[in-house]
């Protein structure tokens, strides 16, 4: 059996890892990214992902990309643009999230890989812009929110009606939770009902508390990267 | 709870939008400071229908609503490309002649 990973042996890691450590995480290498793999239970976070669970996957690859021609560079790159405040998958499983005519977020799927972002970022050039990129792996962390009660639990810190017959799979809000700005982005695991959070990275920990806080009278838990992984088979 | 219709993301809380001001002609870049003053500085307080700049953080979106500033109601929201089509270029100003 290999070594474990500590989060401080490699060179990037989330903010949040300080509170991931004290749950008890394994942590997994994504990229020289640590990533939290799991809390120690398997059975208890496979059935939380699928009921309720919050798992951290800032080590996931991000990038964004907006301008006034974003749309006519992208999709000469190849990718199936959707329309404003929509989200489809690309056929390397990388999710094209359109944040409005000029702006698009890219999010790796659960792999550690993403083709369509290392195209994007080896493509991009100064001399020819159209737009810029947006330093979104940098700046911004991913919680992915997992199960049946995450629309019950997101009522108590978001004004935007998230059920499912409402908010459908791969739809956008753009709006404020718990008080901050973050992008809600529906992305089901499998047949599991399932939100990515994109936020500022830097209120990760304020953010992850009142997650915490407002699951436990549905009786969630934070999740690893394997418990997500799992759901979509 | 005051709601806003957003042309980018439909209807939002208005706790999620940031007002900009009343949107105004640019005046010519050559014209006497009190046009300038006025233009930066004087709100027209308009007691009737107005155009203003409105902004919703979350997405960095500015956009143009139309308000009935006696009834407090919003009639019609925009985004600002429908007003502004043209790129606005300023002429580089000259510069100083070298000293001799």
């Amino acid at each position: 059996m290999p070594d474990a990973i500590s989060p401080t042996d490699l060179v990037r890691r989330s903010n949040l890892y300080r509170v991931s450590t004290g749950l008890g995480a394994s942590w997994a290498d994504v990229n020289g990214f640590a990533c939290p793999a799991d809390y120690g239970d398997a059975a208890g976070e496979a059935s939380a992902a699928a009921h309720l669970g919050i798992a951290d996957l800032t080590a996931l690859p991000r990038a964004g990309y907006k301008g006034w021609d974003m749309a006519g560079w992208t999709a000469s790159q190849g990718v199936d643009l959707p329309d404003p405040n929509q989200a489809r998958p690309q056929s390397d499983g990388t999710l094209a999230c359109r944040l409005s005519g000029g702006e698009l977020l890219l999010l790796s799927d659960d792999g550690a890989a993403s083709a369509t972002i290392d195209k994007l970022a080896d493509a991009w050039t100064m001399e020819d812009a159209v737009c810029y990129p947006v330093p979104r792996s940098d700046t911004n962390a991913r919680i992915a929110i997992t199960g049946a009660s995450v629309p019950h639990m997101m009522a108590k810190m978001c004004g935007i009606d998230l059920r499912a017959h409402r908010f459908d799979n791969h739809r956008i809000a753009q709006t404020s939770v718990a008080r901050m700005n973050a992008i809600l982005i529906r992305n089901d695991r499998g047949d599991t009902y399932a939100l990515d959070m994109v936020l500022d990275s830097a209120s990760i920990v304020y953010m992850w508390e009142c997650l915490t806080d407002a699951m436990a009278e549905f009786d969630g838990r934070a999740v690893g990267l394997d418990a997500v992984r799992a759901l979509a088979g | 709870m005051k709601i806003m219709p957003c042309p980018l993301n439909g209807e939002r809380n208005i706790s999620e939008f940031a007002y900009g001001g009343e949107v105004l002609d640019l005046p010519a870049p050559d014209c006497d400071d009190e046009t300038w003053i006025d233009f930066v500085y004087l709100e027209n307080n308009t007691a009737g229908v107005v155009r203003e700049w409105w902004y919703h953080t979350p997405t960095a979106y500015w956009f143009i609503a139309e308000r009935d500033t006696r009834t407090d109601e919003i009639l019609k929201t925009y985004p600002a490309n429908e007003v502004f089509k043209d790129r606005v270029d300023f002429a580089a100003p000259e510069a100083p002649a070298a000293k001799e």
